[in-house]
């Protein structure tokens, strides 16, 4: 099964690079004649650009130059009626666009003007672009009705398809590379990049006319000197390969700005796009990955337990192949689940120690165990750390935080954290009279499932947007809140808020109180909220409610950004105590604690 | 000082009748922006003015007074628009004292030459002297200012805001924006934290950043996590009380506060029309509660059983703000109370 799987993929692969290099070769070839076509316009702009020293100004020219060149000359070979109409339109708008290009290239590498001018080219180019595309679906149309020749077809499917893609990907990526660029020298690479860029784009067109073109004259003598030929040959080096398709696109957010480029981006889509549907990894997996990234599965101990969940299944489903090891074997098969599922959405502290529980647990296995004993012992080994360290530490602290509540006090929270709801729902029913004050924000959903679960518990309770915090402080008498992870500092990482609620509760002097199971504590630090944080979806900013939201097309807009940040760090000065299974703890105990649970637990 | 006793009935049922219109256009949202109403108030007090039939000082005392009484019961949280009734009641004021011939020193001396005062300046004025003339020149004035506002606190901003800042500012504010704009620089990087009104902060992003300006918008829960990094935070007020302390939009509290807890500069825009000698310690004083549904739609089930605040005003302690800019320049909020009695007679303190 597995052996056919791969035995198909690398197949694919070959006919993948196969059809690469059918399409590189006519794009070269289409490139040459272009260029042996219009020699003396280059040579003419060789010398109104020799007095300029500087040598990427010259070369950048000359690719402006060919690449206008190219289009022209395509349009000459357009030899059917319809398409040339199109390919003259075509024509029209790259002249239009092409002195832009050049002023760009006579100046010296001037900061405001060249990223306006460079943003603007892309504009052009990407417009370009898109009437190539209604070229090439034309171009499509015809010949799948004249010829029944599969070549043909297939030649002009590939790189219709290879298209549509970068167009859609490369816009964003190339801005990036804009705002990266610090040094005067990486200007002029950047626009040389674009220019590269433009010159694909008008390769991959002229790919296109050149198939159509094939059945009338089917070659095309190269006639140029050596020194251009070699000259094109280094450009076809150093030009990037259209990386699209083998690296993973970061999105636009981190592109646009640079101050948090460093901050992973969680971002559904491109996520889901590397879901692999044919490997070997383990269904419930794959689902798990899918989950997280479509954040269908979140909260700490949700993540958790869903990880161990499908690690259960995992374990359960295992064949050990022939003469391995069960430890090594299952471990491979493990390290490459977590690979997949880090890869969806970055893993959070519960998850990491977990996965060193269970690590620990198949280190621990005798070397010539049996098969079905040790998957029956991890089995039994996952259920217990689920049993203990979540649903029994749970139970813990939510007898240890409502001995903290007394009747008639309002408790203010802050999102959604299941242990809140939990000690809330809990406290509840055990009898305490109290008011739930449930803050949440306008662009997270979380406070107000929050708000859903406690009322449908009959829980009695108030809630205020975020900007009404300091509004109702007044009145608090505690403020009980989650943790994703507490810091081996004593910081707590927190969902996005958290941090503030904190910051007005020591402005009013009302006691914060943390709720967090020992299963969460973390052995990284974190200073701010800067040094490692997850960037969510920056278009739930965006008001669903209003059609005509001005933020719809911000994207288009390189200056407005929008940033939807996931946690926060509240440093453990603002946080009275942190309330664990074990203990009511100063938040500067998390050491402690660590490292206790390594000596009992090998996590 | 108890309001003196008027023969006439303060008010005619013209003026009332204006009146009336002015609270309904504030309340109905059709008067809106503080400029528009300040500027709308100085309007209908000069109308009044002019309208008097009894021209003496203490009728027009009364007039104006009894204008200012009714549009602060029928819009308490309408700071401004007893602001100018104030300013306008000190015009007055003055011009009486210039024509008694007695200097202005009234405001704001020394302890002495408060006991020395004569008691009864009143009795030596000539009444049925036209004062209007001079007190719509000192109203024309005061129109002046009112205009130039933006522009010269929009001048001050070269000198807070410079290139390669992070300046973080607060929900919209048509002011704050006017003031980024005018920086004189675009390489600022600028925090747009949206506050209740989200739209509107929406809005405002987008016409700075289409100015060229680098603006990244961000939710309110964002604000702490988003602090260590920024320069200075610029906020637009809705009112500076007495003592500098400030009334603001909702939400604004947190925002200083984080501020104050990462030693950032809060730079307060408040123009002079905004200062208000009043006093609070409180946040439900001059606050008011917005619709609920701004906080939690109604169509969420939940909210039929729950408790939905959602508070339109936040109070700023005065040790929240670093720095106030006003017309005349920058002031820290312990030198309000001074700029206060420059602006305002004392005896108009209680309209």
């Amino acid at each position: 099964m597995d052996t056919k799987s791969d035995v198909d993929s690398i197949q694919k692969a070959r006919d993948g690079v196969k059809a690469a290099r059918d399409a590189k070769k006519l794009a070269k070839q289409a490139k040459k004649k272009g260029l042996s076509d219009t020699k003396t316009t280059e040579v003419h702009i060789d010398s109104k650009v020799s007095n300029k020293t500087i040598e990427s100004t010259t070369e950048h020219e000359k690719t402006v130059g060919k690449s206008s060149i190219d289009e022209v000359d395509r349009a000459e070979i357009g030899s059917m009626q319809d398409t040339l109409q199109l390919l003259n339109l075509l024509k029209t708008k790259l002249k239009s666009a092409s002195p832009n290009d050049q002023d760009i290239g006579n100046v010296p590498v001037g900061e405001n003007l060249t990223v306006n001018d460079v943003v603007n080219t892309l504009k052009d180019i990407v417009n370009v672009a898109k009437d190539v595309e209604n070229v090439t679906a034309i171009v499509q149309s015809m010949n799948v009705q004249k010829s029944g020749n599969e070549k043909v077809e297939s030649n002009i499917n590939t790189p219709v398809q290879k298209e549509k893609k970068p167009q859609i990907e490369e816009k964003p990526d190339i801005k990036g590379e804009d705002d990266k660029k610090g040094v005067g020298e990486g200007k002029s690479k950047a626009e040389l990049k674009a220019e590269r860029r433009a010159k694909q784009e008008a390769q991959r067109a002229a790919k296109l006319a050149q198939t159509q073109e094939k059945e009338q004259k089917p070659i095309i003598k190269p006639k140029i000197a050596p020194e251009k030929a070699k000259e094109v040959d280094i450009k076809k080096e150093k030009s990037p390969k259209p990386k699209t398709f083998e690296k993973p696109k970061k999105s636009q957010t981190t592109q646009k700005c640079n101050w948090f480029q460093h901050l992973h981006t969680v971002h559904d889509k491109e996520a889901l796009k590397q879901v692999a549907i044919n490997s070997n990894l383990h269904p419930a997996v794959i689902k798990l990955g899918v989950q997280l990234a479509s954040r269908v599965v979140i909260g700490s101990n949700a993540r958790c337990i869903a990880l161990l969940d499908a690690l259960k299944k995992m374990v359960r489903d295992y064949t050990l192949p022939a003469k391995t090891e069960f430890a090594r074997g299952l471990e491979a098969q493990l390290a490459a689940s977590l690979a997949f599922l880090w890869k969806m959405r970055a893993p959070s502290a519960s998850q990491v120690n977990a996965i060193k529980h269970f690590r620990h647990q198949l280190t621990q296995l005798p070397n010539n165990v049996d098969e079905f004993d040790a998957k029956k012992k991890l089995q039994e080994e996952i259920d217990r750390y689920i049993r203990e360290q979540i649903d029994m530490a749970g139970e813990a602290i939510s007898i240890a935080v409502r001995n903290k509540i007394s009747n008639g006090d309002n408790i203010l929270t802050y999102g959604c954290s299941s242990l809140i709801e939990r000690i809330l729902r809990e406290s509840h029913e055990a009898g305490v009279q109290y008011r739930a004050v449930i803050v949440g924000n306008r662009v997270s959903h979380s406070a107000r499932e929050m708000l859903r679960r406690l009322v449908s518990a009959g829980v009695a309770c108030t809630y205020v947007d975020i900007s009404a915090l300091s509004y109702v402080m007044k009145s608090i008498n505690k403020v009980l809140l989650g943790a994703n992870a507490l810091l081996v500092n004593g910081s707590v990482l927190g969902a996005v808020g958290t941090l503030q609620v904190a910051l007005v509760a020591r402005a009013h002097n009302v006691p914060v109180l943390v709720a967090c199971e020992t299963h969460k504590f973390s052995d990284r630090v974190q200073t701010d909220a800067f040094v490692d944080n997850e960037i969510g979806d920056a278009d739930a900013l965006i008001d669903k409610s209003d059609e005509n939201s001005p933020l719809k097309d911000w994207r288009s807009n390189p200056n407005l950004n929008l940033l939807n940040l996931t946690y926060d760090v509240t440093p453990a000065s603002l946080v009275t105590a942190v309330v664990t299974e074990l203990a009511i703890l100063p938040c500067t105990s998390a050491p402690v604690i660590l490292r206790f649970k390594t000596s009992e637990y090998g996590m | 000082m108890p309001p003196q006793e008027c023969n006439s009935p303060d008010l005619d049922e013209k003026s009332i009748e204006n009146i009336v219109k002015f609270v309904s256009d504030i309340r109905t949202g059709k008067l809106q922006g503080s400029n528009k109403i300040a500027v709308a108030t100085v309007s209908l007090l000069e109308q009044i003015i002019t309208d008097a039939s009894n021209t003496s000082v203490l009728c027009l005392v009364n007039a104006v007074r009894g204008t200012g009484r009714r549009i602060t019961k029928a819009l308490p949280q309408e700071l401004i628009a007893a602001n100018m009734v104030r300013r306008v009641l000190r015009a007055i004021r003055d011009e009486q004292r210039a024509l008694a011939n007695q200097s202005s020193e009234y405001s704001g001396d020394s302890l002495q030459r408060l006991v020395l005062a004569a008691p009864s300046r009143r009795a030596t004025l000539p009444s049925n002297h036209d004062l209007r003339e001079p007190i719509r020149d000192h109203i024309a004035e005061l129109l002046g200012e009112l205009e130039a506002s933006t522009s010269s606190i929009c001048g001050q901003a070269k000198e807070h805001i410079h290139a390669d800042e992070v300046i973080l500012t607060y929900g919209a504010s048509s002011l704050v924006e006017k003031f980024l704009k005018s920086s004189g620089t675009n390489k600022m990087k600028i925090l747009l934290v949206e506050g209740p009104k989200h739209a509107e902060s929406a809005a405002m992003a987008v016409r700075l950043s289409t100015q060229g300006v680098n603006v990244t918008l961000v939710n309110g829960a964002a604000v702490g996590a988003l602090m260590p990094r920024v320069n200075k935070v610029v906020i637009g007020v809705r009112s500076t009380l007495a003592g500098g302390a400030v009334l603001g939009d909702g939400g604004l509290l947190a925002v200083t506060t984080a501020a104050r807890h990462y030693s950032v500069p809060v730079i307060a825009l408040s123009p002079l029309y905004k200062l208000s000698p009043l006093h609070s310690c409180d946040h439900t004083h001059f606050n008011a509660l917005s619709p609920p549904y701004t906080a939690l739609p109604y169509m969420s089930g939940e909210s039929a059983v729950a408790q939905v605040f959602a508070p339109m005003c936040d109070f700023v302690p005065p040790d929240h703000v670093t720095l106030f800019i006003t017309n005349l320049g920058g002031s820290s909020p312990s030198y309000i109370y001074r700029l206060l009695s420059e602006l305002y007679d004392p005896n108009d303190y209680q309209i």
